[in-house]
């Protein structure tokens, strides 16, 4: 049953992603001012909202993990840091690629893209910490500590624009407006709508790779203490 | 530029003479050497619009080997236990220690 639910949303999924590239490119016409560039905006700005969703998933795993330490926390946890780093690069790639056009320069140390910055380099080390220092329970506190730590800067990164000024584009923040065209908006409903989706089924097959390790490591530790196994403890 | 219509210049008067020497071509011109030209376009539009779909799925597809790498040491981990299963198995089995 869950099989099923899994590949009808990456079938929906799939099918949403084609019509939403067909949308972009052959329905949807050029900016006035950025041309064609512009259109990198419908997969950018889609791409930073689910780097919001990978560190809120990160968030509350970690919190569920510090207040009840149990295996599904820490695997939600572990996988909304992997995507919030994924999904942190594209913004940051694709970003550079705009304001090569836009400014002139591939990076500007502006409020709003240094914070971004900062933010993935947070999830970076979170994905190092998980990767490198080991699963005992104290590592995995450590973890979630900084996993609620790097939460902190996500509204710094949205509200930095308002509050330190800069030049990152304020489209479509604060009570919506800046996409004067009906192709233009439905573009952009359409890839949030492909890249949550998207989100979704790549948290939920990480989560559940994540889970299927730590019950193989729960069993590798049975048999080792059933003498079972030749090991004196799980690699 | 704007330029008003109203106030445009007249159109000059043919030339009275043909020039001694005929103008260099386009192609003479470029054959004789290159000449930066200051101010153009740095960065392409289209190039950076197909870079940044390319990055985009570069990194997804990136995270997705990622994954698969897991899921292989997942699996290598099952057969070590599973080996072992088996061998402990055989042991505890009159014909199995036999053999062991």
């Amino acid at each position: 049953m869950r099989g099923r639910g899994f590949y009808g949303l990456l079938g929906i999924t799939a099918l949403l992603f084609v019509v939403t590239i067909a949308q972009i490119f052959f329905r949807t016409p050029d900016e006035k001012t950025m041309g064609v560039v512009y259109k990198i905006v419908y997969f950018h700005a889609p791409g930073a909202y689910c780097m919001y969703l990978g560190a809120t998933a990160c968030l509350v795993g970690s919190v569920g993990y510090l207040v009840r330490p149990k295996d599904a926390w820490d695997a939600v946890a572990r996988a909304g840091g992997e995507l919030a780093v994924a999904f942190g690069a594209i913004t940051l790639v694709t970003g550079a690629l705009w304001g090569a056009k836009s400014w002139g320069a591939l990076w500007k140390w502006e409020p709003q893209l240094t914070t971004t910055l900062l933010s993935v380099l947070i999830y970076v080390s979170y994905t190092l910490i998980r990767g490198f220092a080991g699963e005992g329970a104290g590592e995995r506190r450590f973890a979630a500590a900084l996993g609620v730590l790097g939460a902190f800067n996500l509204p710094i990164i949205h509200y930095s624009v308002k509050k330190w000024g800069g030049q990152h584009p304020t489209v479509m923040r604060e009570g919506g407006g800046g996409l004067h065209g009906a192709d233009m908006v439905l573009s952009m409903i359409l890839g949030f709508t492909a890249f949550t989706l998207f989100t979704v089924l790549l948290l939920w097959a990480r989560v559940r790779l994540e889970m299927q390790q730590a019950r193989l490591r729960r069993m590798e530790e049975d048999a080792i203490d059933h003498e079972l196994d030749d090991r004196t403890e799980v690699s | 530029m704007f330029q008003d219509p109203g106030i445009a210049p007249a159109p000059s008067a043919a030339p009275l003479a043909a020039p001694t020497t005929a103008p260099a071509t386009s192609a003479s011109v470029r054959d004789a050497g290159f000449q930066e030209v200051r101010g153009g376009e740095v960065y392409r539009g289209e190039t950076l619009l197909v870079s940044a779909y390319i990055a985009i799925w570069v990194l997804l597809f990136a995270w997705i080997a990622l994954i698969w790498k897991k899921q292989a040491s997942l699996h290598s981990r099952l057969d070590a236990l599973d080996r072992s299963i088996d061998r402990a198995i055989r042991a505890k089995t009159p014909e199995g220690a036999a053999k062991e």
